[in-house]
């Protein structure tokens, strides 16, 4: 760095001194009274957060809790509703699996095993082996076959996009990569990428990450799964800290950052490599 | 990480509840802004009083903060309207300052005054602390530690709990970004 009499940002900063600071006393009463206004609003919005989760819990536990008298596998419990305003989306546990609402979402559970959309969209990704589930729309059965998909409800058809695995749709089966459109007529399908804006929502829906007692390997993958990207890296493994949850794009640039290990998404791939 | 991308991560810090990064947020901010509302309001009180208001309403709605700028531009957006809410509550006329920092067909207008030499030394030093207090992080804190007070690297490395490679690294991207910013400001290579 050129440090000498002749450097001009080093005369610069000189001529210009240093920057006028603040009145102790007037900084203390200024933190004060944010800190207070912030701390009230953590509060209201931690409390609003519970309240949803209570009253969403309530509802899968009512689901999950109630004993069948005649299909052991599948209980037919009281209906119950799972609706989100226009302004956030949710997830919760369902099957083994994550089941997300995106926005204006309202869906009915019917059994433990069955739900119906009403109105907006869902993704479930199922991750217990053997365990499907069936989502009943205007437009036909979307019934899950071990998978990652998203279900979105429109006036005049369905859409299904399947993102991992396969789902069947009134006898057509979806696979991987594919998108299905059913009206009352008709199911057209066509090829699709399983990454990218369209499903962003998914990824902001998804619970948070808490890196601590993790090996970064397992929270690659675990992001790489929400972002609907192939993990590509080398080096070591090691366990991560931090027990702050984060979401899907904080936990990879902190998980990365605390590794040492730099990132960068071509395509359909996460590639993380070791810093050269 | 980004600028945008480490201002998210903070954000996101504060809306778990992290004390933390509520003070780091606070320090970071607060006399950046508070210097930003002075020349604006003409009165210490009057400042003060804008930018609690500032930082109160932004930590109401931090949710809204997406990360598309800094976190200061973002503040800053916010106290200019608290300062005109000011003003219009009180009927008053704000005092007739230089906004060169503000409105980019002033600082076009400064631009034009032409060589450095023509514009008088207090409105280059003016400019150079706004500079200084726009630049991401502590650069603007290490560059006046480096110029001004004279500190070694190691001292700024001492100071900032860096190693001393990093500070290194830390001054020489400081020194970059005032050079784009201030060109930026004043239309001058430093």
């Amino acid at each position: 760095m050129n440090d000498k009499e002749n450097d001009p940002i080093a005369t610069l900063v000189r001529l210009a001194g240093r920057r006028p600071g603040v009145d102790a006393e007037r900084t203390a009463r200024v933190r004060a009274a944010v800190a207070d206004e912030w701390r009230a609003s953590v509060r209201r919005k931690r409390w609003t957060r519970v309240a949803v989760a209570a009253a969403i819990a309530a509802t899968i536990g009512g689901v999950l809790l109630t004993r069948p008298r005649s299909e052991p596998s599948a209980p037919v419990v009281e209906a119950r509703e799972l609706t989100t305003p226009g302004d956030a989306t949710t997830s919760v546990e369902w099957n083994g699996g994550t089941l997300r609402l995106d926005r204006e979402t309202q869906l009915r559970i019917d059994t433990a095993r069955t739900a119906t959309l009403i109105r907006g969209a869902i993704y479930y990704a199922n991750d217990t082996p053997g365990v499907a589930v069936t989502i009943h729309t205007p437009f036909g059965d979307v019934r899950d076959v071990g998978t990652r998909f998203e279900i979105r409800l429109r006036d005049d058809a369905l859409r299904v996009r399947v993102r991992d695995g396969a789902v069947i749709v009134r006898d057509t089966t979806a696979r991987a990569g594919t998108e299905l459109v059913a009206n009352r007529t008709a199911v057209t399908s066509r090829s699709i990428a399983t990454s990218g804006e369209e499903w962003a929502w998914i990824e902001n829906a998804a619970p948070p990450i808490v890196l601590e007692g993790k090996s970064l390997d397992e929270v690659l993958q675990r992001i790489a799964i929400e972002k609907g990207l192939t993990l590509q890296r080398s080096g070591p493994d090691q366990t991560l800290h931090g027990d702050v949850p984060l979401s899907v794009s904080e936990a990879l640039d902190a998980a990365t950052a605390a590794a040492g290990v730099t990132y960068r998404i071509e395509g359909d791939r996460l590639i993380v490599r070791g810093r050269s | 990480m980004t600028i945008e991308h480490a201002d998210r991560f903070l954000v996101a810090r504060l809306l778990r509840g992290d004390e933390e990064a509520f003070t780091e947020f606070f320090d970071r901010n607060f006399a950046p802004l508070y210097r930003f509302a002075l020349p604006r309001v003409a009165d210490e009180d009057a400042a003060e009083e804008v930018v609690q208001t500032t930082l109160c309403r932004a930590v109401r709605k931090l949710a809204s903060y997406r990360g598309e700028a800094a976190l200061l531009t973002w503040l800053t957006t916010i106290c200019r309207r608290e300062i005109s809410t000011y003003f219009e509550q009180r009927k008053k006329v704000p005092p007739m300052i230089d906004l060169s920092d503000d409105l980019p067909e002033i600082r076009a207008a400064l631009e034009s005054l032409g060589p450095e030499g023509t514009v008088q030394r207090r409105e280059v030093a003016r400019i150079v602390q706004l500079v200084l207090d726009r630049l991401p992080g502590r650069y603007g804190d290490a560059l006046e530690w480096k110029y001004i007070d004279g500190f070694s690297v190691a001292e700024i490395a001492e100071r900032l709990a860096l190693a001393p490679k990093a500070a290194e690294s830390l001054l020489t991207r400081a020194r970059t970004a005032f050079r784009d910013a201030f060109q930026a400001a004043y239309g001058v290579n430093p």
